[in-house]
């Protein structure tokens, strides 16, 4: 990560930072104090990072800092999305199968065929199986209820 | 002594087989990830409806013990803490884990919580009268001090930089303020329904260490990383035992550590591992080892989480005043067998009292004997492939989220943080400080507000917080940790400066 978008990610930082404070700042009821203590010490915290990286060949804490993959990550985040809307619908369980087929299906390194997809649903129904079997009859354990399970 | 007398009763037919399956089932349900101890303590109360009071309780207390330590299997093998208490095991545990010493990083493990359960469940049963004054003498402004104490190892959990720790942190109490006023009642930072229960712990601590663990476990299989990415050297169990026996300092302060925190109602019994992991490493003479495998981190952290397991039952059985989230699960399974805690516990109802100690102290053998047994499955876990792993910790963290309190609300505050921990992770911010935040802020506030009223009726709120052994002792503690804390980034920084010629820089 170069420099320039080091200091854009701690502009980036000071930006939510300053956000924190205006929402904890702009009510004006009792019951504010402490957020308002913590979000001035988040803005100090984030104006010291950006002071830092202005500082020319000394870049403190650009360190561990990596680009987003989101060539590989977009699949992943439309299925947390869909996960999410499709749960109260159609229950956890048919979801959760939904989900874990596609992830194991999409994620698999080496293209899968019919008997790769037969292979991944049957183990994904047996992973759900497992789950219901025993937090579902044995612990009784309340689950997102739908259309099916 | 009463032990001795009723400590035949404990390993006699259906209590031990109670002893024996509540130690397996435990260690089973730690090692899933999201289901915490106390989780698993909730689930299996119904189940002691049907026992007398003295087999319920065995169970219920061999489940604690067990789920804490079961915790530190996924925490090693898969990067999850399978509990709040774990997140400190994680740190150096996976590090292990990664360098082909997973099965060693797990005997630690267990052992060490075996030790440090011992000597928990030993301060219980020989030194509960004279504690129960020591728990008693924390207020809020001791209470508060204590919540400061926690906010300082933030600095050893694993950010880039203090700075980076310090603001996640602040992020994390800021979360956690998300509600409720505790004190007024007034609602704050609800912008959406979903947010009108606040962020509680365990959506929280799913959402941001299973979440970007998925991303993480993704990312390497469309790499072609996909099957075991790390071997498991062979090692037994025995050269462990003696290597873990030699670590006396880590053994020493994990111990004190958690039964000192445990003893302590309202502290959260979930920070004893991280300030037992931080004091070991403030007193290492390697500490830049920590974070990258080093087995002491291990150690102090588990013996700090099992002894906290009988010292939090300290307080909860002389006063009902339980020291941890899981002991309050726990006595409301006292109270539904129609026990109540206090003195007349040990006198009214003695054999349940003292049977259920003394298979504390079984229940911690079991649980070393079970898990080092159990560790020798884990090669089993590594091999599963990458992207069947993500699926897998996909359904189980929203299958977790979602039991706590059947909330859907809870799943997509889960989703949200971990998704949002994923990216800011990429930028060197790591989940830890989080987390911890979100554990220490309302502890914090709501002892700070509470000490605030306290000090209107008495002398002031400088002569509250700022006066009183307890308070000058925390309050020094406070000092040296961040002055610590200072020197060694200062120091870390200078040896960068000297190894580089530069500081550290990471291209594109």
């Amino acid at each position: 990560m170069n420099d320039r978008r080091h200091l854009l990610t701690v502009i980036a930082t000071l930006l939510f930072a300053i956000g924190l404070a205006v929402v904890s700042f702009l009510p004006d009821v009792s019951g504010y104090k402490f957020p308002q203590m913590i979000a001035l010490s988040i803005v100090a915290i984030a104006a010291i990072m950006v002071l830092l990286a202005l500082i020319p060949k000394k870049p403190l804490t650009k360190v561990d800092e990596e680009s987003i993959p989101w060539g590989s990550i977009w699949p992943l985040l439309l299925i947390l999305v869909g996960f999410l809307v499709i749960m109260e619908r159609l229950g956890f369980f048919v979801t959760s199968f939904i989900a874990f087929f596609l992830i194991v299906m999409i994620y698999s390194p080496q293209r899968l065929g019919w008997r790769g997809a037969i292979k991944s649903g049957v183990i994904a129904a047996i992973f759900m199986a497992v789950l219901y079997l025993v937090f579902v009859s044995l612990l009784s354990v309340q689950t997102p209820q739908g259309l099916l399970i | 002594m009463e032990l001795l007398e009723y400590l035949p009763q404990v390993v006699s037919g259906w209590n031990l087989v109670i002893l024996i399956v509540g130690t397996v089932v435990g260690l089973l349900l730690g090692a899933t990830p999201g289901l915490s101890p106390t989780m698993a303590v909730a689930l299996l109360i119904p189940f002691t409806f049907q026992m007398d009071a003295t087999s319920g309780l065995i169970l219920l207390g061999v489940l604690y013990t067990s789920t804490v330590a079961g915790g530190a299997v996924s925490a090693i093998l898969v990067n999850i803490p399978g509990a709040p208490a774990n997140i400190a095991t994680m740190l150096d545990g996976h590090p292990m884990a990664k360098k082909g010493r997973a099965n060693e990083a797990l005997h630690y493990c267990f052992i060490s919580s075996g030790i440090g359960g011992v000597i928990g469940v030993l301060v219980l049963i020989f030194f509960t009268p004279m504690l129960v004054g020591f728990a008693l003498s924390f207020g809020p402004s001791e209470l508060f001090w204590i919540a400061i104490l926690g906010i300082t190892v933030i600095g050893s959990l694993g950010s880039a930089s203090v700075l980076k720790g310090l603001l996640a942190g602040a992020v994390g109490i800021w979360i956690s303020l998300i509600g409720f006023n505790p004190v007024a009642g007034t609602e704050r930072f609800v912008f959406s329904e979903h947010l009108q229960g606040g962020v509680t712990i365990i959506p929280a601590l799913i959402g941001l260490f299973a979440i970007p663990q998925v991303f993480q476990m993704i990312e390497d299989a469309k790499r072609g990383l996909s099957g075991e990415t790390f071997g498991m050297e062979q090692r037994s169990v025995l050269t462990s035992l003696v290597y873990n026996l030699s670590k006396v300092r880590a053994l020493s302060i994990g111990s004190i550590v958690g039964t000192v925190v445990g003893l302590i109602p309202g502290a959260g019994g979930q920070i004893a591992g991280l300030i037992a992991y931080d004091q070991n490493k403030k007193f290492s003479s390697d500490p830049d080892a920590f974070g990258k495998g080093e087995p002491e981190g291990v150690i102090a952290s588990e013996s700090a989480n099992n002894a906290m397991v009988g010292a939090s039952l300290v307080p909860m059985l002389s006063l009902g005043i339980p020291g941890s989230p899981t002991a309050a699960v726990l006595l409301g399974g006292l109270l539904i067998q129609g026990l109540f805690p206090g003195p007349g516990l040990f006198t009214q109802h003695a054999e349940v009292a003292w049977t259920f100690m003394g298979a504390l102290l079984v229940s911690q053998i079991l649980m070393v004997v079970f898990g080092l047994y159990i560790s020798r499955f884990s090669k089993y876990v590594i091999r599963v492939p990458k992207y069947y792993m993500a699926a897998a910790v996909t359904v189980l963290a929203v299958f977790g989220t979602y039991s706590v309190q059947n909330s859907v609300s809870d799943v997509i505050i889960m989703m949200v943080l971990g998704t949002a921990m994923y990216f800011a992770m990429r930028f060197g911010f790591s989940p830890g400080p989080v987390v911890l935040g979100i554990i220490l802020g309302p502890i914090a506030e709501t002892n700070l507000l509470q000490g605030q009223m306290i000090a209107q009726a008495m002398d002031g709120t400088f002569q509250y917080f700022f006066t009183g052994s307890i308070n000058m002792l925390l309050i020094g503690l406070c000092v040296l940790s961040i002055g610590y804390s200072a020197i060694a980034e200062l120091k870390a920084r200078a040896r960068r400066r000297q190894s580089t010629g530069r500081t550290v820089e990471i291209d594109p």
